[in-house]
């Protein structure tokens, strides 16, 4: 449980660095046209996904995306549905193989891509977004889907150790 | 476990339900917040707060060391920099001489009309910003003034360049502000192109090269490139008058070509927003946003007459 709460927190702290000091990532922040956007959190959950089982990838997701509506979004509901999709079907993706550095990269590559696709879908679909499906492909979905396996990439080792060592005190525990 | 697809597996699928009917949630979720919300509902309130003391915490020491980091970089630029303000300066002195001769002048000229002076005069709350959303969907920024420093829902942000952005929520200590660049549909601004003092609504924001849309720009109105556009004042008695939002780059037909639409180059940067003003409008009463918009566009002065006539002694009971 402690363990638990350790990983809330670090969701947390990822969720707030997203929203504060990760701001300058972004190339059109400095005047450019594409945009990065970290999707830190969600690479966190799908993480939590692999290794912890999809249920526990759904809550986690539930609850950070809820928290994501209510802070940034006029709407609620938008975030939350895609980071539980995402985090459920992450996890059962990861029931099907082994697991590798290269099922890990596809799976968070495919998930993210997906969740922009829904977030993206749903706001179009109640006009509060109103830039072309071609453009945002181009500037937004794909510079972000770089930057996110390159963060995937790098924290690998360190979350998989971290997540690995709740999982088997998980099970130790259970037994 | 068998994957034939009938009827009655559809229904035995759980996954397939859950997902379905989670989707009819999200969507009757959006629906009920979708419109404008006056307040926000206490959970969120409390979140909201919560929240805003993690980003104090995170959000100002990170901006003071890239405030130290831009100093270091500026140090180059200090001497060109000086010598420009230096005969900005010569200039200043000038121009504050005519404002304070404009001025007399302007309330020597209400006192002979008997018009009370009614300046649409604001007062500047200093607020940092604390937060902003991670993706381009909401464009919005949180600032760390609430309700309990006297924010209200509307009010304008600006920076010392111009307008940014309007409080679309509060909480007790934190508010959420929607930028310019993230106008939604039925959240209009009313603007007038100072020059030619003529009436524009911003109701869009091309993301694709960063220009404000202003559209129902009358068709004879003779619209140049370059020309400022500030906010009207008209709609929201919040807004003031006067707020700077940027020049006109580009003039195009409107949608129905009864109308002409600009471009607007906004005049403040919606990136880099590290410190902004809350702008507090100190002109309670209605009847004298109305008097004192302008004299120079004629149906406004009839409405002013029509107003003054019933609503003058009201206001003075008032008084």
């Amino acid at each position: 449980m402690i363990s638990y709460l350790w990983l809330t927190l670090l969701l947390f702290a990822l969720m707030l660095s997203e929203g504060t000091v990760l701001q300058f990532i972004s190339p059109d922040a400095w005047g450019g046209n594409l945009q990065m956007i970290p999707h830190f959190v969600l690479v966190g959950i799908i993480y939590i996904a692999l290794y912890l089982g999809r249920r526990t990838g759904l809550w986690f997701g539930l609850t950070l995306g809820l928290l994501q509506d209510i802070l940034y979004s006029d709407v609620i509901g938008v975030y939350a549905f895609g980071m539980a999709l995402v985090g459920y079907f992450s996890g059962l993706a990861f029931k099907l193989f082994h697991q590798s550095l290269l099922l890990v990269l596809l799976t968070i590559l495919l998930s993210v891509l997906i969740y922009d696709l829904v977030v993206y879908g749903f706001f179009t679909m109640f006009g509060l977004v109103q830039t072309g499906f071609h453009w945002t492909v181009m500037n937004q979905l794909i510079p972000t889907l770089f930057l996110n396996a390159l963060f995937a990439v790098l924290v690998y080792i360190p979350m998989g150790r971290f997540l690995s060592g709740i999982s088997i005190e998980q099970n130790e525990h259970n037994f | 476990m068998k994957w034939v697809f009938t009827l009655s597996n559809f229904f035995a699928n759980k996954r397939l339900i859950i997902l379905l009917s989670s989707l009819i949630i999200l969507i009757i979720l959006m629906g009920i917040t979708l419109g404008k919300r006056e307040n926000a509902t206490w959970p969120e309130r409390f979140i909201r707060d919560t929240v805003s003391l993690g980003q104090n915490i995170i959000s100002k020491p990170a901006y003071a060391i890239a405030g130290f980091f831009e100093r270091v970089r500026g140090m180059y630029q200090i001497y060109e920099e000086n010598r420009v303000l230096k005969s900005n300066l010569d200039r200043f002195a000038q121009l504050s001489a005519d404002v304070t001769r404009l001025k007399n002048e302007n309330d020597r000229l209400r006192e002979m009309l008997d018009a009370k002076s009614r300046y649409n005069d604001y007062r500047l709350h200093f607020a940092q910003v604390i937060g902003r959303s991670p993706d381009r969907w909401n464009q919005v920024v949180i600032i760390d003034l609430g309700e309990k420093h006297g924010i209200k829902n509307g009010m304008v942000v600006i920076t010392s360049r111009g307008m940014v952005g309007r409080v679309q929520s509060t909480s007790n200590f934190s508010s959420k502000v929607e930028l310019l660049s993230d106008i939604e549909r039925g959240n209009y601004l009313s603007a007038i192109i100072e020059e030619i003092q003529e009436y524009g609504v911003i109701e869009g924001y091309d993301a694709t090269n960063h220009y404000l849309i202003m559209n129902k720009i009358p068709m004879e109105a003779d619209i140049k490139l370059g020309q400022q556009v500030t906010t009207s004042g008209l709609g929201d008695p919040v807004i003031p008058p006067g707020i700077i939002i940027g020049e006109v780059m580009e003039i195009v037909p409107g949608e129905y070509g009864l109308t002409k639409m600009a471009y607007i180059k906004p005049n403040a940067d919606f990136y880099r927003i590290h410190e902004v003003f809350v702008v507090e409008r100190i002109a309670p009463e209605v009847l004298g946003e109305l008097e004192s918009e302008d004299s120079t566009v004629e149906p406004y002065i009839e409405d002013h007459t029509v107003n003054s006539g019933e609503d003058a002694p009201q206001g003075e009971g008032n008084q």
